[in-house]
């Protein structure tokens, strides 16, 4: 220590570079590509489309200054107002019912038993596939008059089966069904976590005569709380994203499903945007999902404190 | 540590450049043009000897593509120099928002069908009519206004030609012939539209209900863009006035009576035709009256099917319709091989007319070569076709972008959920479309070159 404190003394005195400021060099000259990539890939993007929901830019021509109208604008838009509605419907109807299939499959998968291994890899192939396969896939098997479902549901009795995509009582329960379909994605998570659980702490348990509903409540969902906080934030933002079934459902028509009960806000952005041209208000709707999404993160981060627990204590 | 610095410095500074490039975007390589020495033949090879790549984008045309690769396969020979490439885009937004993000790059394909009026509006497409057709020896009145109409930005000739087609498309019907005898029916004039109600009384009598869904015969298709399938219909004579056009007596009727054919399993609904589209199952024997495109026809002759023509048909009796088209080959001001981009161009109102009817069943776009080349004399199902094309009349201009006229969730509230009076939701929906309508007229009369 006190040699190099020395040397570098010594490579001050001759005007030579430190070590030191040689290393932090050498480390922003690593960063500068990464950093390059922030202004010239996101920050500059970002403040153009800052700039330009304060004007009524359009594809085919330049926008001139017109302030807050398009922010002004989207109080009076059925459809935007619709498009929020139908993103934290979804949101809310989603959430919880992927956390708790993703849970429910991952516990599954963390038993010990011969083949398990196959299980998740099958388990996780649907959340590999491209998202417009799967759409186009579910848009055949749910067709009300031909699909696979349908077929099988009058074999079972019921004559007059939900007609899923072309009813707006129905189309988001047929969303959250496709949906399920690639839960494995999330399950792997979970099950990274449960896997992470020390089993000292179930030995205990059992040793105190603790029941399996007991040790799920008093040391599985604690121990895996954080996996699940993550999953959460991911399903949250995941969910005010969806735009690919949307598309394909929809056919590309500007009513996002029936009635407009799939008209996402990611879809209804798509159409002002690059349907109608309307870049300026495109770009507008993009920074309220923006704000939109901050501010779901941050109750989420606000629940946080209540119920997520971390082994080391205090917060991550 | 002075080399490896050096290094360090390389990398960064070309990982930087990299990530700059990217986010900045490139412009391809430029052709050439130069001129063939004096002396050298005319009209049909072109006056400069072009070299470099053309870019031709399209979205899909039926049949492969076939005519515009045989189109782009004679213009190579003639100019061994110049390398074209095809580009094929599916049809609606997609092949839309690839040229409109092409238009904002300043980078746009070379040639490309002009799908979008708005492009032409906003003047980012070369006018071909004033400067070029007297050099190519054509004039406006060679082609068919109908098809040609579709290269101009408000169906008007006189507002200027932007695009060229190399043939005529025509949305007609078609009925099987042997369904119509079995049932008793009188074919449909070829020289006259059927109404709505005749239409739907034909439906009804060739239905042949089967237990099984893929043997279900139905007696016609009734697609939800089938009864305000003429402009003036639904937006005035003017394009400007949805209310009172779009909810009018004869709408809600024709309405009324085309949802009742798809609840009552005449008609096919949305959910049949995505598993299998009308021209199929006309093809298979499971459609007896289906509008068409002219280019189907192949299909039906290959499948052994006997078929008659007939005009579009109508929600007002006393007049007739057919809707005529074409795909309007044009090239964009930025493209960065302007003098290639017109040649190509001229080949296709010129010698691209005598080529298409040897490739595909349908009439030039030029009136003057179909007549030259004796188009259909030899082929009773053309010369049917012609007689029917005689209805055909430009459609009412309007601006692109009224999304509120959506005619498929009008046909799925009243045949899913039965809703059985069009009345209401048309008043609903003309007030809706009449402020959409202000909208986009005002947005288009914004645009401009």
């Amino acid at each position: 220590m006190v040699a190099a404190a020395q040397k570098m003394r010594r490579g001050r005195r001759l005007g030579g570079p430190s070590l030191a400021s040689a290393e932090t060099r050498a480390a922003y000259l690593f960063l500068l590509p990464w950093l390059a990539g922030l202004v010239f890939l996101l920050a500059i993007p970002l403040g153009w489309a800052a700039w330009i929901s304060l004007t009524d830019e359009q594809l085919l021509r330049p926008g001139v200054w017109t302030g807050v109208d398009n922010y002004a604008r989207m109080l009076s838009d059925d459809l935007f107002l619709t498009a929020v509605g139908v993103t934290l419907k979804w949101i809310v109807l989603s959430t919880p019912v992927f956390m708790i299939a993703g849970l429910g499959l991952a516990l599954l998968l963390n038993q010990k038993l011969p083949g398990i291994r196959a299980f998740r890899t099958v388990l996780y192939i649907p959340a590999v596939l491209s998202g417009v396969a799967v759409a186009v896939l579910w848009v055949v098997l749910l067709n009300g008059d031909l699909g696979a479902v349908n077929q099988i549901l009058r074999a079972l009795g019921w004559s007059n089966p939900p007609n899923w995509f072309e009813d707006p009582g129905w189309a988001m329960p047929a969303l959250v069904l496709m949906g399920l379909w690639g839960v494995g994605g999330g399950a792997i998570i979970y099950l990274a976590g449960l896997q992470n659980i020390p089993p000292h702490l179930y030995e205990a348990a059992e040793v105190d005569g603790a029941g399996p509903l007991s040790k799920f409540w008093n040391i599985t969902l604690p121990m895996v709380s954080p996996t699940m906080f993550f999953v959460l934030i991911n399903t949250i933002v995941d969910g005010l994203l969806v735009f690919g079934p949307i598309y394909v459902i929809s056919s590309g028509a500007q009513t996002g499903g029936p009635a407009n009960s799939l008209l996402f806000y990611m879809y209804y952005l798509y159409v002002k945007g690059f349907r109608d041209g309307e870049l300026g208000y495109a770009s507008a709707l993009a920074w309220v999902l923006t704000v939109i999404g901050m501010v779901l993160v941050w109750l989420a981060f606000r629940l946080e404190r209540r119920y997520v627990f971390y082994e080391a204590g205090g917060d991550a | 540590m002075q080399t490896r610095g050096n290094h360090v410095w390389l990398v960064s500074g070309l990982a930087t450049v990299a990530i700059v490039l990217a986010a900045c975007g490139q412009r391809p390589g430029g052709s050439t043009a130069t001129p063939i020495p004096a002396g050298s033949s005319g009209a049909s090879s072109a006056p400069v000897e072009l070299s470099g790549t053309l870019s031709v984008w399209t979205y899909p045309q039926g049949d492969s593509e076939k005519p515009i690769k045989a189109s782009i396969q004679a213009f190579k020979a003639l100019h061994p120099k110049l390398d074209i490439k095809l580009v094929v885009i599916p049809e609606g937004d997609p092949y839309f928002q690839k040229i409109n993000t092409s238009l904002q790059a300043k980078n746009p394909p070379d040639i490309a069908i002009i799908e979008d009026r708005s492009w032409m509006k906003a003047g980012k497409v070369v006018r071909l009519d004033q400067q070029y057709f007297p050099k190519w020896g054509v004039t406006v009145d060679d082609f068919n206004p109908g098809g040609l109409a579709r290269g101009t930005p408000t169906g008007n000739v006189k507002d200027g030609i932007y695009g060229i087609g190399d043939f005529l498309g025509g949305n007609i019907l078609v009925y099987n012939k042997k369904m119509f005898a079995d049932a008793g029916l009188t074919p449909p004039p070829a020289d006259r539209s059927l109404t709505i109600q005749e239409y739907a009384d034909i439906c009804r009598k060739l239905t042949k209900p089967d237990a099984n869904p893929n043997k279900y015969v139905y007696g016609c298709s009734m697609p939800e863009w089938a009864p305000p399938i003429q402009a003036k219909d639904v937006f005035g004579p003017d394009g400007r006035h949805a209310t009172g056009n779009l909810n009018s007596p004869e709408m809600v009727n024709a309405f009324n009576i085309a949802s009742a054919l798809i609840r009552d399993k005449q008609a096919p609904s949305g959910s049949v035709l995505e598993a299998a589209a009308e021209s199929d199952l006309f093809a298979s024997g499971r459609l007896g009256i289906t509008w068409t495109d002219f280019t189907e026809t192949p299909k039906y002759k290959q499948n052994k099917i006997d078929f008659g023509l007939a005009p579009f048909f109508v929600i007002h009796s006393g007049e007739s319709f057919v809707d005529t088209w074409t795909a309007a080959w044009g090239t964009f001001k930025d493209s960065k091989h302007p003098d290639a981009a017109i040649e190509f161009l001229h080949y296709m109102a010129t010698e691209a007319q005598k080529q298409r009817p040897t490739i595909s069943p349908d009439p030039p776009l030029s009136q003057k070569v179909a007549e030259q080349v004796g188009y259909g004399k030899d082929d009773p199902v053309k010369a049917e076709y012609l007689q029917v094309l005689k209805a055909a009349k430009p459609q009412v201009f309007v601006p692109p972008g009224v999304e509120a006229a959506d005619w498929a969730e009008l046909m799925r509230q009243m045949t899913v959920e039965k809703k059985t009076d069009a009345k209401p939701l048309l008043d609903a929906m003309a007030d809706k479309v009449q402020k959409q309508l202000d909208q986009v007229w005002q947005r288009w009369d914004k645009l401009s070159g």
